[in-house]
């Protein structure tokens, strides 16, 4: 049962996984291009950890596009074919959650060559030193991530998504209140920002920096 | 031509009346600067005699080697937190913790806040305006042991170091801090050597001890432009920084003429020689690899900086500058990208939402 779903699931995705990964690939090796240029190594580790951001936003691109495929399918059709399926709704959901981690190795692959093309190229300056392999480990639990988050949205019900639209819409609302009433004493999206992008925030993993070269 | 000369006269005798208004305008405003100037000293005085008197009504402290005067209400507490860092302290200092018999340390209660706060100050040598010697805050805060601990160390580094009046305090140019060169600092030499765009700081950075002395001073500079660069080196110096304008130098430099380059360079010494940015962290090894008495030695000898940093490493000075070398370009800081806390926050998160997809009511 899980092949046939890794299957037609592959179908739905394959062409954004290979639109994914060329990019993925060639990251590394355009940063390392620009970087190329600079004539100190202090200028080299500056020029690399501008493309610090471009890595965990592909990772957030990633993780989104392929939970959004894993369930295109069914949204489509209303579900029909899966009720049609002799299985419960958690291994349904199971199979299609691994299914799609499954999809992001493929990325993760692409990155790590580009990578090791950089850290092999002896185009590094003396006294910097690559990271192919942290970065492509952060770069897919970053993907994995945010693959989780989006993959249980999407298979929420709207009510749900319409929950957590609507906890969203209210802070950033309170946040207007307390600014018109209180003046700018209380700051709650600041505590709020810390909470998800400060480590064991659930998107921590895609804050601090993103150093495929450094010193 | 009569008409010339008075409008030439005039104009001289408005020009020198000009230029003696100005005179007039800065004498008035040094008078009043200088006016200021007593008035804040005498002020600043007046305070620092007031805060000298008040150390009678101080209690006092003894921890080890450090002497404290302390505000009666926060004796306890200081006491306790003195005898803890005392140990740590002569580990770190070796046996220059003893200079510290020779100087106070202030706490004192702070009354100018709602909150419990208290000062760690520590009492400079006296001079000749501040017989009793000034009062140096350190660090300033609510009360707790960490606000002792930081300050005492403090205190402590600026009151040893104080006593080293020698060509190596002068060379460094900075307090020492004899504590171990972290892997930041390490990664500061490094990238400092590798990016040094002089040919000295290229081949320092390969391992040539004497271009080392040179980048850290450690030898005199009699001739920058050979010491630092050779030819190519002078050649592309001269030809990256724009501003060496003697025109005709700088053209026979560019076109080869190395003789024009050195006097080019020469003539603009300040273009030539790097900031000595690095000498620290050769003073910490020193210290490190001398052992205990090290800093001792260190602050106590009026030999040159290359002798003084041997005989505060107990070794010869290229056997330093070797170590030196080797650490900054091996000592690294761990890749931030991926960590152990990284990777378990990420899977749990994972697990939740995997488990959340899961048990979503949407067929229900």
């Amino acid at each position: 049962m899980f092949s046939a779903i890794l299957w037609s699931q592959w179908k739905a995705t394959r062409a954004l996984v290979l639109v994914v990964t060329v990019l993925v690939f060639a990251a590394p090796l355009f940063s390392l291009q620009v970087a190329y240029t600079a004539f100190s190594p202090v200028q080299f580790v500056s020029s690399m950890q501008s493309f610090g951001a471009l890595y965990s936003i592909m990772a957030a691109v990633a993780g989104l596009l392929v939970a959004l495929s894993a369930w295109r399918l069914d949204h489509a059709g209303h579900h029909v074919y899966a009720l049609a399926l002799p299985l419960s709704r958690a291994r349904y959901a199971a199979y299609r959650f691994t299914a799609g981690l499954v999809f992001l190795l493929p990325i993760a692959v692409g990155l790590l060559i580009g990578c090791l093309l950089v850290a092999i190229s002896g185009l590094i300056p003396d006294g910097l030193h690559a990271y192919p392999i942290a970065l492509t480990l952060r770069f897919t639990l970053a993907a994995l991530v945010a693959y989780a988050v989006f993959f249980a949205i999407s298979a929420a019900t709207n009510k749900t998504a319409g929950m957590i639209i609507g906890v969203i819409a209210s802070l950033f609302f309170a946040q207007y209140l307390l600014n018109v009433f209180a003046g700018n004493t209380y700051d709650i999206l600041e505590p709020t920002v810390n909470f998800i992008f400060v480590r064991p925030g659930i998107l921590s993993v895609f804050a601090g920096r993103w150093m495929l070269v450094d010193a | 031509m009569a008409i010339a000369a008075a409008c030439a006269a005039a104009t001289t005798a408005d020009a020198q009346g000009t230029r003696a208004d100005e005179l007039r305008a800065t004498r008035a405003r040094l008078d009043r600067l200088t006016a200021r100037w007593r008035v804040a000293d005498s002020v600043l005085k007046a305070f620092d005699d007031s805060v000298g008197r008040s150390r009678a009504a101080l209690d006092t402290v003894r921890a080890g080697n450090l002497r404290i005067l302390v505000s009666k209400a926060l004796r306890a507490e200081v006491e306790a937190s003195a005898r803890r860092r005392a140990g740590p302290l002569d580990t770190l200092l070796g046996t220059a913790t003893a200079r510290l018999t020779r100087h106070w340390i202030v706490v004192r209660q702070r009354n100018d806040s709602t909150l419990d706060t208290a000062v760690v100050a520590y009492v400079a040598k006296p001079g000749k305006a501040y017989p009793e010697g000034r009062e140096i805050d350190v660090i300033w805060g609510p009360v707790a042991d960490t606000l002792y601990g930081r300050g005492f160390r403090t205190a402590a580094m600026h009151l040893v170091w104080s006593d080293a009046d020698n060509p190596v305090s002068r060379w460094l140019n900075a307090e020492l801090n004899p504590d171990t060169t972290t892997a930041v600092a390490w990664t500061t030499v490094r990238l400092t050597l590798a990016s040094d765009q002089t040919t000295a700081g290229h081949k320092c950075w390969n391992g040539d001890i004497d271009a080392c002395k040179v980048m850290l001073r450690l030898v005199p500079l009699t001739d920058a432009p050979t010491q630092f660069f050779d030819s190519a080196g002078r050649r592309q110096h001269v030809e990256r920084n724009t501003g060496l304008s003697d025109e005709p130098h700088r053209t026979n430099c560019l076109r080869g003429d190395d003789k024009a380059c050195r006097a080019l360079m020469a003539f603009e010494q300040w273009s030539v020689i790097p900031p000595n940015l690095l000498s620290g962290t050769v003073a910490q090894l020193a210290v490190r690899m001398g052992g205990s008495t090290a800093l001792d030695r260190l602050i106590a000898t009026q030999e040159s900086p290359a002798r003084a940093l041997a005989i505060t490493a107990g070794v010869p000075i290229d056997s330093v500058l070797r170590v030196w070398v080797r650490n900054a370009r091996e000592r690294r800081l761990p890749s931030e990208d991926m960590s152990a806390g990284i990777a378990a926050g990420s899977l749990m998160w994972i697990l939740v939402c995997g488990v959340l997809a899961m048990r979503s009511s949407r067929w229900r």
